[in-house]
């Protein structure tokens, strides 16, 4: 009986040795899915933190631009204002010195207009109040007049409004995109495509400069191009850049209107990046 | 009628041959080669001459037979050896486990002598077995505590070491149970020719080379998406 009883206990203990690494791995299974939630969980949190922030830099950003804006506005626009007046209040001069008067006086005025458009380009109410289309035509024209290069403005579909944040969003890439263009690429020329269709937005700017290469590209992508990216991003769209030497560059913003989803970690699902 | 006499029994010798472990053992065979033959990494490579070296240990055990204890304790070498080896570059992924395994091997080396001095080459190396058995439980294991406490997230469905690993467990840990109560568990016959371990050891064949035969598709899997 007792010899029975050992050799059950015996039995019983080698099917728990049989047993016992399919519960083990069971558990492994069930850690290690908590281990990705984990992971996931602390991502989520980089992430947010990460908008947040790119978030703030922007608010800030554009702050201040606002300050300078109504800066210009309120105070240097107005002080050239007395400027202009107080030279047209100038009398008994001579010819040759009124010639001069009247020469300051038109380039105080120009310098106005301009200064009056750069608070325009610069608030974010001015946008908001035109809308992007309206403000990108103004823009176009101003640089158009100052004669520094050739825009030429193409809309394509019924135009739709895209929302404050969004509007503001891709002006300010087309800034950055243009100012690029201005200052070293070269180019006499620079095409902008707004197509609006029912289910995409694009935003293309293409020059005929120097262009530069892949490397370059991922050499320079901490300034400015990185920067169009991530404004991109935070609105859910994608920024495509594409340039080789000696064929200009083109900036290609890609935008589902409809989908208003910001992404949290600053990279849009599509981005190569 | 001389010959088809003659046949069956050639045919009846053959079957001997084909028994659940050399089956299990052949399939995984072909299994490493169609998915290891060309894979980069020694580590995977190796697997195939080692189920090569236990398939010709295992018909040769056959072939033998009732004294076929000195092709076991020839093939502990091999199973002692390519085991730590593979160990060792399982744990040196995520810590430095070159004492640990020179340890292994070192109690390996000098249980393996001892039975020898005591009882001879052809008796089997029973306590040398369940040393390494106990080794490689640990080895096991602690690959498992390595493999949750490291940071990154792997996906096990899909994770060659950890199948093979799991295989090396559920075989040594079982066979340890085994070893211990070897001479009880011999006592219960199941059938009238064979005693409970000789089935134990056959489910235990069969969950061992399952389990690497996945995890080397697995590594199949893994390369042809990694290089696609």
């Amino acid at each position: 009986m007792a010899n029975k009883d050992i050799t059950e206990l015996i039995l019983i203990t080698t099917l728990i040795f049989l047993i016992a690494p399919a519960f083990l791995l069971v558990y492994i299974f069930i850690y290690n899915q908590r281990k990705k939630r984990h992971i996931e969980e602390k991502e989520q949190l980089r992430s947010a933190f990460q908008q947040e922030l790119l978030k703030t830099q922007i608010e800030v950003q554009e702050q201040t631009l606002t300050n300078i804006s109504r800066e210009i506005h309120d105070n240097i626009t107005q002080v050239l204002s007395f400027v202009k007046l107080n030279l047209g209040m100038i009398e008994g001069a001579d010819e040759p010195i009124k010639k001069m008067i009247d020469e300051s006086r038109e380039l105080v005025a120009q310098t106005i207009n301009d200064l009056r458009y750069l608070s325009k380009s610069m608030s974010f109410e001015h946008i908001a109040q035109l809308g992007f289309v309206k403000t990108l035509e103004m823009e176009t024209g101003r640089i158009n007049n100052s004669g520094l290069i050739k825009i030429i403005l193409n809309i394509e579909g019924n135009t739709y409004p895209l929302g404050e944040e969004r509007e503001l969003v891709l002006f300010r890439i087309f800034q950055e995109a243009l100012n690029n263009t201005l200052k070293h690429s070269g180019a006499k020329y620079l095409k902008i495509n707004l197509q609006y269709s029912n289910e995409l937005f694009n935003l293309t700017l293409e020059d005929d400069g120097t262009g530069f290469s892949a490397v370059s590209l991922v050499e320079i992508s901490g300034s400015g191009l990185r920067n169009m990216e991530n404004r991109a991003a935070l609105i859910g769209a994608v920024a495509t850049i594409d340039s080789s030497p000696g064929k200009g560059c083109s900036v290609k913003v890609t935008l589902n209107p409809f989908k208003h989803q910001l992404y949290i970690d600053g990279n849009h699902p599509d981005s190569l990046g | 009628m001389p010959k088809p006499l003659r046949l069956n029994h050639i045919c009846y010798l053959m079957l001997n041959f084909f028994t659940a472990n050399t089956i299990s053992e052949a399939i995984c065979l072909i299994i490493a080669i169609i998915c290891l033959i060309s894979d980069h990494d020694l580590t995977w490579r190796i697997m195939i001459p080692y189920l090569l070296i236990t398939c010709v240990a295992e018909f040769l055990g056959i072939y033998i037979g009732r004294q076929n204890h000195w092709v076991y304790n020839l093939f502990i070498i091999f199973e002692a050896g390519f085991t730590n080896f593979i160990f060792a570059r399982l744990l040196n992924k995520y810590t430095n486990s070159n004492f640990l395994i020179a340890v292994g091997i070192s109690l390996f080396v000098i249980s393996y002598f001892y039975e020898i001095l005591i009882h001879g080459f052809f008796k089997y190396n029973n306590i040398t077995f369940t040393i390494i058995s106990v080794e490689f439980v640990l080895y096991s294991l602690y690959y498992y505590y390595l493999l949750l406490k490291d940071g990154d997230y792997i996906v096990l469905k899909y994770s060659p070491a950890f199948w093979w690993v799991a295989g090396t467990l559920f075989f040594y840990f079982a066979v340890t149970a085994c070893n211990l109560f070897d001479d009880e568990l011999y006592s219960v016959m199941v059938t009238p020719k064979h005693h409970l371990t000789y089935f134990i050891f056959k489910i235990l064949n069969i969950i061992l080379y399952s389990c690497w035969s996945y995890s080397f598709i697995c590594k199949k899997w893994l390369t042809k998406t990694s290089q696609s």
